[in-house]
C-alpha cells in the first residue's frame, strides 16, 4: 500500500487483523489465474476538527487496509497529502497503471460541500469539485469502476460522476443534505463485520458493504430519535467489487484444479436454477437444488482435506457461522 | 350533520336558556313568540317542534339569536357564523363570547372555547359562565385545576346550578358519593329543566357505580324527556372512569335506543367496545359516529388506527390473543406469550385468581397509536393500559429501555392489572390496582429486584418519590385515587403510583400477603376504599396512614437525595477529565446515597471507573449489582456481558443476555447472540426462539440465520426443517462452507 502522510500518523503498512472467523474456508473466486487487478485511491479529507480529522484517517486507513487485504493495490492519501494535487496525481498515476480490464475504486472520505451548483470535496488548500474528480477519472480506461464520495451533501456529485460502467454511490441522496455524515464508520464497520459477506463467500462486495451500511445509518437515526440527515444513494452495480475478506485465501493446490472447476460449474448451475426457480414445482426446485448442494458439498470437502489426514468434519461447536 | 345543544360537552341539554343571557336576547324575547330557551326546552320532549321553533329564529334581527337557532339545528358552521357577527356587533358583551365559546367546547375546540372564556372574562372578570366554562375545559382534560375553578363560582354564587352540577361529576369521579348527593339536592329539583335532567342522570349514574340497578332515576328521566340519551352517556361515562367497561357499553347501547342520533355517545360505544376486543362492532359504529359527526377528532383517529389494524396479525391461542404489527408479531410472540403466562400464573396465584379466557394484548408500533387507544382516560402512565382482560401498550420499538421504558415489566404490570380487575369484577380502586400491579413489577415481574442492595432488600423507590415523600405531598389512601385522576402537581400520576405500590408493600409486609386479598374481595363486594381497608386489615384508614408514614420514615432512612445528585455530578465531571480515583470515590457515594438502577444511575460509572482503575473484578461485581437491582440499560448489559464471558462466568453471562434480550427483543443481532448463547448451552429449543425471532426482523446477513435454525432444528433432530433451512440458506450463498457442512450431515 502506498501511503502519503503528512501528519505524523505514521501508517506502517500491517494490517488489522481481519477476520478471526473459526472456519477458514477454502477461497475458490480469488484464486482463479486472472491478469486483471484493482487499484483503489483513498482519501481522508479535511476534518476541521480533531474529532473529525482523527475519525476520517481511521476509517480512512480501515478502508485501506481491507481492500489491501482483499488484494487491491491501494493509494492512500491522508493530512497535507489529501491536497487537490495529491489527489490528481494519486488518480493520473492509476490512469497509467491500469488498463480496460481492471478495477478502479476512488473512496472519498471526509466533508462535503454544495453551493446550490457544484459539490466540492474538503481538502487541505482548494477544494476539487465533482467535475473535477470526474475529469481527472476520465483518462483511466477501467471499464469497471467504483466511486465511492463518503460525505456531506455527496448526493449532488452523483451526476458529474455518472459514466458507462462507473458505480457511484454517496452518502447522501442530494447535496442538500449538508450534515457530517456518519456513513463512512458504519462503512468501515462493515468491512470488518463478518455478517456483511452476506453471501458467504468470504468476500465483501461493495454491494454487500453498501446494504450494511444503509441499514445502520438508518438504524443510528432511529435509535438515536434523531432526523436522518443523510440517505445513502447507489447507481450502478456494486457486487462486482471486492472491497474486504471474511478470511485469507489459500492457495489451490494444483492437483484440486479440476475440482475447483466443476465448483465453478455447479455454482453456474445454481445461478441457472434459481433464474428459472418460477419454472419449477417448489419440491422440483428444492430436490435439485439439494442435488446440486451435494455435490458442491462434497466438493468442498474434498478441497478442503486434500493432502491432509482424515479430521470429522463439524460445523463450528457453539452453532455459531464464521 | 351534528345535532349538538348548547350544552356542556357530552351532555346536550342548555342549562339556561340563551334569552336570558343578554339584554338584546332579552328583547327578543319579548318581542317573540318564542326565544332560544323556548326551543332547547321544547326539544326534550317535542324534538320536531324544536325543530320548527329554531327554524322560526333564524330570521331573528339578532345575530346571537340566529346562532343559537342554527345551533338547534345542528349547523354549527353558520350558528359560528352567526356569533363571529354578534360579537362584532357586541365585541364587550361576555354572555355572547361565553355561549360562542360553549359552541367550540361542544365541537370539540377546546383550545378556541378557552379563548372565547378567557377574553369574556376580561370583559366581566366576574362572569360565572366564563368561569365555569373555563371549568368544564379543565373537566375534560382531568386537570385538577376544574375543582378550584368550580369552586371559585359556588364562592360567589352558592346555589350556581351549573357549577353544582359538575361539582358532583368530580365529586362521583373519585367515588365521594356524599359530596355528589349534597351538590345534587338543588340542581335535581331545579326548574330548569335542562339542569334537572342533567342532576336526575347524575344520580342514576351515583347508583349504577353503587350496583344499586335499576336506578329509580331512569324512568324519571324518562318520564320527561324520552330522548334523553345523555343520561346512559352520564352513567357509561362514570363506568368508565371505574373501568367497568362492558357496563359502559350497555348503557351507551341504551343511549343510542333512545336517541339513535345521539353522535357522542356512538363515538364513546365505539370507544369502549375496542376496550372489551369487539373490533367489528367498534367499527361499524364509529363509522357511523363520522357520519353523523364529522368533528369529532377522536373518532377519525380511531377510525385510521382501526384501518391500520386491518393489516396487523392477530395471534389466538387458549391464554392469550396477541395483536401486533407484522414485522414484530414473531419476534414478540415468544416472549409476549411466556410473560403474559407466567404473569397469569404467578401473580394469579398470589392473589387467587387466574383467569379462565385468553388475554388479549396489543402492542403498537407508533406511540400514537397507542394513544388513541387511551384517549379519554385519565392518569394513563404512558406506558400501557389494561382494560379488564385487553391490555394495550407500546411497542419496544416505539420507545427503547434506554428511554426507560421496560415493555417487558411494563406487560407484567398490566397483566397484574388483569388479574386485580378480573378478581373483582372490575370494581377496585384505582390505587389498588395500580398498587398490586407495581409491587409486582417489583417482586415477581422480569425486571424484578434480586439480591442484596446496599440500603436495604428491596427496590429503591423513584427519587421523585422520596422527594414528594419529604415534601408531605403523598395522599393519604383516602384520596389516593385523585392523584391519579386529576393530580395536582407535575409528576403527581408517577408519583402515585410508586406510593400506591409502596402501601401495597407495606399492607403485605406488616398485614401479611393474604391483606391484599382480603381488599381485592372486599372491593369484589362493592366496597368503598375506606371500607375496603378498614375491614381487611381492622384498623381505621387513618392508622394505615400513620403506619404507612413510618413504613416509609425507615424505608427511605439513610437516602439522601441531595447527596446522592451532588456526588453523582461530581463523578461525572471527573469521569470528563480522566480524573477516575475522583470518579469512583464519587460514584460509590452516589451508590451509597441513592442505590438506584434507574437513570441516571451510579452503578454505570462507578464500574467504568473501577474498570479504568485495573480492577475488572470489582467492575463486574458492581455492574451484577446494578443489574440484580433492576438496571437494564442495553449499553452497560452489554459490558456486563462482555466482562463475565471475559471471567468465563458463563451462567452468568447467560442470564444477563436473556435480560438483555428481553428488554430488547427487536434487535436481530441480541437474538442471535443469544440464541448462540443457548445453543452452546445445549439449549435447542430455546435458541430456535431466538433464532427465528431474528430471521423474522429481517436481518442484514439471512443466510447465516437460516444456517442457524437448521442448526438448532439439527440438534432437535427435526430433519426436515433443518434441511428446508439449510437450503435455504444455501440458496442464498451456496458457497456458506459451515452450510454446506451440515447438509452433509444431514443427509448422511
Amino acid at each position: 500500500m502506498v501511503v502519503a502522510t503528512l501528519l505524523g500518523r505514521h501508517m506502517t503498512g500491517k494490517l488489522p487483523a481481519i477476520a478471526t472467523a473459526a472456519c477458514i474456508g477454502f477461497i475458490l473466486a480469488s484464486t482463479m489465474p486472472s491478469a486483471a487487478e484493482t487499484r483503489m485511491l483513498v482519501v481522508a479529507g479535511l476534518g476541521g476538527e480533531v474529532d473529525y480529522a482523527e475519525a476520517f484517517a481511521d476509517q480512512a486507513a480501515t478502508t485501506a487496509h481491507h481492500a489491501e487485504a482483499a488484494g487491491a493495490k491501494v493509494t492512500l492519501l491522508a493530512g497535507e497529502a489529501a491536497r487537490t494535487e495529491g489527489i490528481r496525481a494519486a488518480i493520473a498515476a492509476i490512469a497509467a497503471e491500469t488498463g480496460e480490464d481492471d478495477k478502479v475504486i476512488v473512496h472519498l472520505i471526509g466533508h462535503g460541500t454544495f453551493d446550490e451548483e457544484h459539490y466540492r470535496f474538503n481538502v487541505p488548500g482548494p477544494d476539487p469539485t465533482a467535475e473535477h474528480l470526474a475529469q481527472w477519472l476520465r483518462p483511466v480506461t477501467a471499464k469497471r469502476q467504483l466511486a465511492v464520495i463518503a460525505t456531506s451533501s455527496s448526493g449532488a456529485a452523483q451526476e458529474p460522476f455518472a459514466r458507462e460502467g462507473r458505480t457511484v454511490i454517496t452518502a447522501t441522496r442530494s447535496g442538500r443534505e449538508r450534515n457530517a455524515v456518519v456513513f463512512a464508520g458504519f462503512w468501515a464497520d462493515a468491512l470488518a463485520d463478518p455478517n456483511t459477506d452476506v453471501d458467504k463467500d468470504q468476500q465483501i462486495s461493495a454491494d454487500e458493504a453498501f446494504r450494511f451500511t444503509e441499514q445502520a445509518v438508518a438504524d443510528f437515526y432511529e435509535g438515536t430519535e434523531r432526523i436522518a440527515t443523510e440517505h445513502s444513494r447507489m447507481q450502478g452495480d456494486a457486487g462486482r467489487f471486492i472491497i474486504a475478506r471474511t478470511a485469507p485465501a489459500e492457495p489451490v493446490d494444483p492437483e484440486v484444479v479440476h475440482l475447483v472447476d466443476r465448483v465453478d460449474e455447479i455454482t453456474a448451475a445454481i445461478d441457472t436454477l434459481r433464474a428459472d426457480r418460477r419454472l419449477l414445482t417448489d419440491d422440483a426446485y428444492f430436490e435439485r437444488l439439494q442435488e446440486l448442494l451435494m455435490e458442491l458439498a462434497t466438493l468442498e470437502r474434498q478441497i478442503k482435506t486434500h493432502g491432509k489426514p482424515d479430521v470429522p468434519e463439524t460445523p463450528t461447536a457453539d452453532g455459531a457461522p464464521p | 350533520m351534528i345535532r349538538t345543544f348548547p350544552v356542556l360537552p357530552r351532555h346536550r341539554y342548555p342549562k339556561r336558556g340563551a334569552c336570558l343571557l343578554t339584554f338584546a336576547l332579552a328583547t327578543a324575547c319579548l318581542v317573540d313568540a318564542a326565544t332560544p330557551e323556548d326551543c332547547w326546552t321544547l326539544a326534550f320532549s317535542d324534538r320536531d317542534s324544536a325543530q320548527d321553533c329554531f327554524i322560526e329564529l333564524l330570521e331573528h334581527e339578532y345575530p346571537a339569536v340566529v346562532a343559537e337557532a342554527a345551533w338547534g339545528l345542528d349547523d354549527v358552521q353558520a350558528a359560528n357564523r352567526a356569533f363571529r357577527l354578534a360579537v362584532g356587533r357586541e365585541p364587550d358583551n361576555a354572555d355572547i363570547k361565553v355561549r360562542w365559546g360553549e359552541l367550540f367546547l361542544a365541537t370539540y375546540q377546546v383550545a378556541d372555547a378557552q379563548t372565547l372564556f378567557g377574553e369574556a372574562l376580561e370583559i366581566d372578570p366576574t362572569h360565572a359562565g366564563a368561569k365555569l366554562g373555563l371549568a368544564r375545559v379543565a373537566f375534560d382534560r382531568f386537570e385538577a385545576e376544574a375543582r378550584r375553578l368550580v369552586q371559585g363560582v359556588l364562592d360567589a354564587e352558592p346555589d350556581h346550578t351549573g357549577a353544582l352540577l359538575l361539582l358532583a361529576r368530580l365529586a362521583l369521579e373519585v367515588g365521594d358519593h356524599e359530596r355528589a348527593r349534597q351538590a345534587l339536592e338543588g340542581p335535581v329539583v331545579s326548574a330548569n329543566t335542562a339542569h334537572r335532567l342533567e342532576a336526575m342522570g347524575l344520580m342514576a349514574a351515583m347508583d349504577h357505580v353503587a350496583d344499586r340497578v335499576p336506578s329509580p332515576w331512569e324512568d324519571k328521566v324518562l318520564a320527561i324527556a324520552p330522548g334523553y340519551g345523555a343520561m346512559f352517556e352520564t352513567i357509561a361515562h362514570f363506568y368508565v372512569i371505574g373501568h367497568r367497561y362492558r357496563e359502559a357499553v350497555i348503557q351507551l347501547e341504551r343511549a343510542l335506543e333512545v336517541d339513535p342520533t345521539l353522535w357522542s355517545a356512538h363515538a364513546a360505544l365505539g370507544t369502549n367496545l375496542l376496550r372489551i376486543n369487539r373490533f367489528e362492532d367498534a367499527k361499524e359504529i364509529l363509522a357511523r359516529a363520522h357520519e353523523g359527526d364529522p368533528y369529532n377528532a377522536q373518532v377519525v383517529n380511531t377510525l385510521r388506527l382501526l384501518d391500520s389494524l386491518d393489516a396487523w396479525q392477530v395471534l389466538r391461542e387458549d391464554d392469550l390473543i396477541l395483536r401486533a404489527h407484522p414485522a414484530e408479531v414473531d419476534a414478540l410472540k415468544p416472549y409476549v406469550g411466556r410473560l403474559v403466562g407466567d404473569a397469569v400464573r404467578v401473580v394469579g396465584e398470589r392473589y387467587g385468581f387466574v383467569p379462565d379466557y385468553p388475554v388479549v394484548v396489543e402492542i403498537y408500533p407508533r406511540h400514537q397509536d397507542f394513544a388513541v387507544r387511551t384517549s379519554g382516560l385519565p392518569g394513563i402512565g404512558a406506558l400501557g393500559v389494561a382494560f379488564g382482560d385487553v391490555v394495550a401498550m407500546d411497542s419496544p420499538s416505539a420507545r427503547s429501555i434506554d428511554e426507560g421504558f421496560d415493555w417487558a415489566s411494563a406487560l407484567w404490570h398490566e397483566v397484574a392489572h388483569v388479574i386485580t380487575l378480573g378478581a373483582t369484577d372490575n370494581r377496585v380502586s384505582r390505587w389498588f390496582t395500580e398498587g398490586v400491579s407495581v409491587l409486582e413489577e417489583w417482586t415477581t415481574g422480569p425486571s424484578r429486584f434480586q439480591g442484596a442492595n446496599p440500603a436495604g432488600r428491596r427496590r429503591a423507590p423513584t427519587r421523585m418519590v422520596v422527594a414528594a415523600y419529604r415534601d408531605d405531598r403523598l395522599l393519604p389512601v383516602a384520596t389516593l385515587d385523585e392523584g391519579f385522576i386529576r393530580p395536582t402537581y407535575q409528576q403527581q400520576v408517577m408519583v402515585s403510583y410508586v406510593q400506591s405500590g409502596l402501601l401495597c408493600e407495606y399492607i403485605a409486609e406488616t398485614h401479611g400477603h393474604e391483606a391484599l386479598q382480603r381488599i381485592l374481595a372486599a372491593y369484589r363486594a362493592g366496597k368503598s376504599t375506606i371500607q375496603a381497608v378498614e375491614e381487611s386489615l381492622e384498623i381505621p384508614h387513618e392508622t394505615l396512614d400513620a403506619g404507612f408514614k413510618d413504613y416509609l420514615d425507615e424505608r427511605f432512612d439513610g437516602l439522601d437525595t441531595d447527596a446522592f445528585g451532588k456526588a453523582l455530578e461530581e463523578a461525572s465531571s471527573a469521569a470528563d477529565e480522566g480524573d477516575w480515583a475522583t470518579v469512583a470515590t464519587a460514584a460509590g457515594r452516589a451508590v451509597a446515597s441513592f442505590p438506584t438502577p434507574d437513570p441516571p444511575s451510579p452503578y454505570p460509572l462507578l464500574a467504568e471507573a473501577q474498570m479504568r482503575l485495573g480492577d475488572p473484578v470489582e467492575a463486574t461485581q458492581t455492574l451484577l449489582t446494578y443489574w440484580r437491582a433492576g438496571g437494564r440499560s442495553t449499553s452497560v448489559l452489554s459490558r456486563l456481558i462482555e466482562l463475565l464471558d471475559q471471567s468465563e462466568r458463563d451462567d452468568e453471562a447467560l442470564d444477563v443476555r436473556r435480560s438483555l434480550t428481553l428488554v430488547a427483543p427487536l434487535d436481530p443481532a441480541n437474538r442471535t447472540r443469544l440464541g448462540d448463547a443457548l445453543l452452546a448451552r445445549e439449549k435447542p429449543r430455546e435458541a430456535l426462539d431466538e433464532y427465528l425471532a431474528a430471521l423474522s426482523l429481517d436481518p442484514h446477513d439471512s443466510a447465516g440465520a437460516h444456517y442457524r435454525i437448521a442448526r438448532a432444528y439439527h440438534r432437535l433432530n427435526d430433519t426436515e426443517n433443518a434441511r428446508r433451512h439449510v437450503l435455504l440458506a444455501l440458496e442464498i450463498a451456496p458457497r456458506f462452507s459451515d452450510a454446506l457442512s451440515l447438509l452433509l450431515e444431514i443427509n448422511r
